[in-house]
């Protein structure tokens, strides 16, 4: 897949770590203000679009590999799987409980409170960032059969 | 009267769906239906001259409980809009995989299957 | 021994089992099996112990005016061993079926998904929490039907999928009807503050029936029903008829009774 011409490829060099740092904000201040895990995770996997539109596939590739990318899939689900599993094993709180918040509760209007749902939107941001990574590199795959309109 | 508006998108949306033949237009009906009843959802929980549910530090705890639009519908919304876009990727790939099969986009022209 | 607090492992075994089971790679085929045989049994063992246990479980704590209940009452049960027998069978067929195909983990964990699905709605009292499961099994078996990769799969796949979809949305538009009418999204407490004679409670019912009706291939609406039957792969076949028109059979009475109990 061609990139684009030198000025998106400038512009895209100097600006894609700072979209990945403007979702990792919204990610962890979504108990506090609108955003939370599914936003920063879309506004992640974003950067890795803008790198793939403008130096092409291979450039990505590069960047985060497509077996990376299915790892950090299953490694957010694990989390998130797995804290839900712990407030099911710990006796006397059900399944997917807040036990944090139960057993040391942080301080209120601050990022390191309400417990697990920070847990669960760092685990949910990885999970569709990487996700929605991968469905736009397998998609961009398939580009040679079809009639191109613009590319020279 | 704006809900109204909202069922007219929803009845535009299928009426894409169930009259158009080309797969992209059908994908791009569907997921107008699933914007319109998203939009119908948020705006059931609006009460007049209400305010962000959100409490921050500075503000006022009962007013802002008192007079917030419903926050239930919202955490709904997300839901379903993230359920709208596991549906839309699953939709657009199958429909490259398809026209790397058949050659075409038209949906009258891929009838292998019979029954 | 057996208590209401085993009620959450028929949703926790299917869904880690998904997941655990995709980081491996194409060349590790006998622990995979392995994998996927223990849970599908592990499942199935679980759902005949839990025959005659009756009960809520609140997840997460929450009292039930602000949380999800898991309810198990007859129905649930008589469903929950329908499903996981067909899956714990499906599962011992398709490990030699499915030989021939690449990427034999990917078809167990989008098997897992659709039976985490299923089992969901059989114990939700929730009436959004079954329209999440209902969701999460349906978009699985959009995926396995066109499993294989042949023309005639990706096809039925693809009008499946679009029949699938325009359900989905006259289910959810039902749900906001309802939720607009009685400000809960327990079916019970829906069941007890609904007013049948109302004229939006009605158009709620009608879009739920049709909702359902699309999904399940009812008679008003069984056209597209041949299309998917013919070509998956057979153990998704199986699986995939049976249970899932079943269970949306079954579940077109069961929001629809458990809400307007008075009219139906």
């Amino acid at each position: 897949m061609k990139g684009m011409s030198q000025i998106v490829k400038v512009i895209a060099e100097l600006v894609k770590d700072f979209i990945i740092l403007f979702g990792i904000y919204i990610i962890l201040n979504g108990h506090l203000s609108p955003g939370g895990g599914f936003a920063g995770g879309v506004i992640i996997a974003a950067s890795y679009i803008l790198i793939t539109l403008a130096f092409g596939r291979e450039r990505a590739m590069k960047e985060l590999s497509e077996r990376g990318s299915h790892l950090l899939d299953n490694f957010g689900v694990l989390l998130f799987w797995a804290i839900a599993v712990l407030g099911w094993l710990i006796p006397g709180q059900a399944f997917f409980s807040n036990f944090i918040q139960r057993f040391a509760p942080g301080s209120p209007y601050n990022i390191l409170t309400s417990g697990i749902i920070l847990v669960c939107n760092i685990a949910i941001g990885i999970k569709v960032g990487a996700s929605l990574f991968s469905v736009f590199t397998a998609l961009a795959h398939f580009e040679s059969p079809l009639k191109g309109d613009d590319e020279e | 009267m704006i809900y109204s508006l909202c069922l007219v998108l929803f009845i535009l949306g299928l009426y894409c769906v169930l009259t158009k033949k080309n797969l992209i237009k059908i994908i791009v009906g569907l997921v107008i239906m699933d914007n319109a009843v998203n939009l119908f959802f948020v705006l059931l929980g609006y009460r007049t001259n209400g305010t962000v549910p959100i409490i921050t530090n500075d503000a006022e705890k009962s007013m802002i409980m008192q007079h917030s639009v419903d926050p239930i519908p919202q955490a709904l919304v997300l839901t379903s809009i993230v359920i709208s876009l596991g549906i839309l990727a699953l939709m657009v790939s199958l429909a490259i995989r398809l026209y790397e099969k058949y050659g075409t986009f038209d949906i009258t022209k891929i009838r292998k299957l019979k029954g | 021994m057996i208590s209401i607090k085993f009620l959450p492992l028929f949703v926790i075994i299917p869904l880690g089992s998904a997941f655990i089971l995709n980081i491996f790679e194409r060349k590790v085929k006998l622990l995979t099996d392995l994998i996927a045989s223990i849970a599908t049994g592990a499942l199935f063992v679980l759902s005949i112990l839990m025959f005659g246990v009756k009960g809520n479980y609140y997840v997460g704590g929450w009292p039930s005016q602000f949380g999800i209940t898991l309810v198990i009452d007859g129905l649930s049960s008589y469903m929950l061993v329908t499903i996981n027998m067909i899956a714990f069978i499906a599962i011992l067929f398709s490990i030699n079926y499915m030989e021939k195909f690449t990427f034999k983990s990917r078809y167990y964990s989008l098997l897992f998904l659709m039976l985490a699905g299923m089992n969901g709605v059989s114990i939700t009292g929730d009436i959004f929490n079954m329209y999440v499961f209902l969701e999460i099994a349906a978009i699985a078996s959009y995926a396995l039907v066109g499993y294989g990769g042949k023309a005639e799969e990706l096809e039925a796949s693809f009008k499946y999928a679009v029949m699938g979809t325009v359900s989905s949305t006259l289910i959810l538009l039902g749900i906001a009807l309802v939720y607009s009418q009685t400000s809960a999204l327990n079916m019970a407490v829906i069941g007890r503050n609904i007013n049948t004679s109302d004229s939006l409670s009605i158009l709620a019912l009608i879009f739920l029936f049709a909702g359902f009706g699309l999904k399940a291939a009812v008679v008003p609406f069984h056209a597209w029903k041949g299309t998917t039957a013919a070509l998956s792969p057979k153990p998704a076949k199986r699986n995939i008829r049976a249970s899932m028109l079943k269970l949306s059979e079954v579940f077109i009475f069961l929001p629809i009774t458990a809400i307007f109990r008075a009219e139906v």
